[in-house]
């Protein structure tokens, strides 16, 4: 069988220098210290979880090319290319297209006017396309996530600022467990997970959890990957047969981002 | 019957298990807007869309109509763009233009430059003649149609009016 494939892009040009979330604070960044933690992850994703990482290189002047995620939504050959909100990041939009359409996939992009970060803000569970929208992502968008791949979108509205995508808030993963973050949901996507999801595969977490990106975890096979310090979450996936790596991404988090931000499944 | 709907907004795609439908519907109820659901087609299949229609008649202060819009705008609900009805000439008597609108029961309304238009007369299977100069339209039986009458072609700018049970 081939090896699961992510796309990472490497942190030349990394740092803050502008805000566009709550986290992100202008120059806060220890460059040096970046670059181990991305190191780190690199090395977890390939020596441990036994992925191929494919690489975008960086570009000087888009600091958060490096969160990957939202490159794109990518499922079997088609590439639904990120409009992104902020001007900041539109300027990634024409790179991630090249590095789709030059690695032979169906590239799609939205119509002007609506918005869409890619994998941050659609995961797949199960068949079904967990979608947030409102702070980032336009809900018009989920439609051309049917119309372009015929998965059907559960569309989840994300009401906490702290958490702008939905892949800071759940996290799905292998044999159907969902981590996620009850607080960054109304009761009306509450509703909607409790009503797809089984209540023994549901795995909430807290805050404080969820305020160290514990949501924002890497999974490939049975390895999860994120963020230091939510014990806690670890003991519950390792008694669920999960093998857990807890990494500092302390500086990806003065950006708003962790390890699954910095990664993107591609095939 | 009530009164034309001053708004009327669409949504489609997963609505339904998504809980939007809902959102919108109570979001309308929550600022007080008097709505009816006009439209509702629930999708078939896992990734088949529903689509719901729903018309507002809002009290008459815009700012709180534009700002119940601009809510509903996030969940996907937009107004439906209204655009003249299209309208050609019958080629003899008796004889339609293609795609004439063939008219069934309930009470319709067509919109031409820039206003709704009420129908005079009602009837099963007639079409829609307008007098362009006098801004009238009436439902006539196909057979009675003259040459060169104003026939209401395809569906747009047409609206089917609401007929509520307790109004």
């Amino acid at each position: 069988m081939s090896k699961p494939q992510i796309l990472m892009s490497p942190p030349d040009t990394f740092t803050v220098s502008y805000a566009i979330n709550p986290w992100m604070k202008e120059g806060a960044v220890n460059w040096d210290l970046a670059q181990r933690q991305w190191e780190s992850l690199y090395k977890a994703i390939t020596e441990q979880a036994g992925a191929e990482v494919k690489l975008m290189p960086a570009v000087e002047g888009l600091p958060d090319l490096v969160f990957t995620a939202n490159a794109a939504f990518v499922y079997q050959d088609t590439a639904i290319i990120a409009h992104y909100k902020h001007v900041e990041r539109q300027g990634e939009e024409p790179h991630c297209q090249t590095w789709f359409k030059e690695n032979g996939y169906r590239v799609v992009t939205l119509p002007q006017g609506i918005y869409f970060e890619g994998a941050g803000d659609a995961l797949i569970w199960n068949g079904r396309v967990f979608a947030g929208y409102k702070t980032r992502t336009d809900i018009l968008s989920h439609q051309v996530i049917t119309q372009e791949t015929s998965l059907p979108v559960l569309s989840m509205e994300l009401i906490d600022p702290r958490f702008y995508h939905i892949d800071v808030c759940i996290c799905p993963l292998d044999r159907d467990y969902f981590i996620y973050y009850p607080g960054a949901f109304d009761e009306y996507g509450l509703r909607v997970i409790e009503a797809n999801i089984p209540q023994n595969r549901l795995i909430p977490v807290t805050a404080e959890e969820a305020g160290l990106f514990a949501c924002n975890a890497v999974n490939i096979n049975d390895t999860v990957i994120f963020n230091k310090g939510s014990d806690r979450l670890a003991k519950v996936l390792s008694d669920r047969r999960f093998k857990v790596i807890q990494l500092d991404m302390s500086e990806f988090l003065k950006s708003g981002g962790s390890t699954k931000c910095l990664t993107l499944r591609v095939a | 019957m009530r009164q034309p709907a001053s708004v009327i907004i669409e949504l489609s795609g997963h609505i339904i298990d998504s809980l939007t439908l809902a959102k919108v519907i109570d979001t309308i109820h929550e600022a007080g807007c008097p709505y009816q659901i006009d439209d509702l087609q629930v999708g078939e299949k896992k990734h088949d869309f529903s689509y719901a229609q729903i018309s507002l008649w809002p009290d008459g202060d815009p700012s709180a109509l534009d700002h119940l819009l601009a809510e509903l705008r996030v969940y996907g609900a937009t107004p439906v763009l209204t655009q003249d009805a299209t309208l050609m000439a019958c080629p003899a008597d008796g004889q339609l233009p293609p795609n004439a609108y063939i008219r069934k029961n309930p009470p319709t309304e067509i919109y031409y430059q820039g206003d709704w238009m009420s129908v005079k007369r009602e009837g099963q299977d007639h079409v829609l003649v307008v007098n362009t100069e006098t801004h009238q339209a009436e439902l006539v039986p196909v057979k009675t149609v003259k040459r060169g009458q104003q026939v209401v072609v395809g569906t747009r700018g047409i609206r089917i009016l609401p007929t509520l049970d307790n109004e």
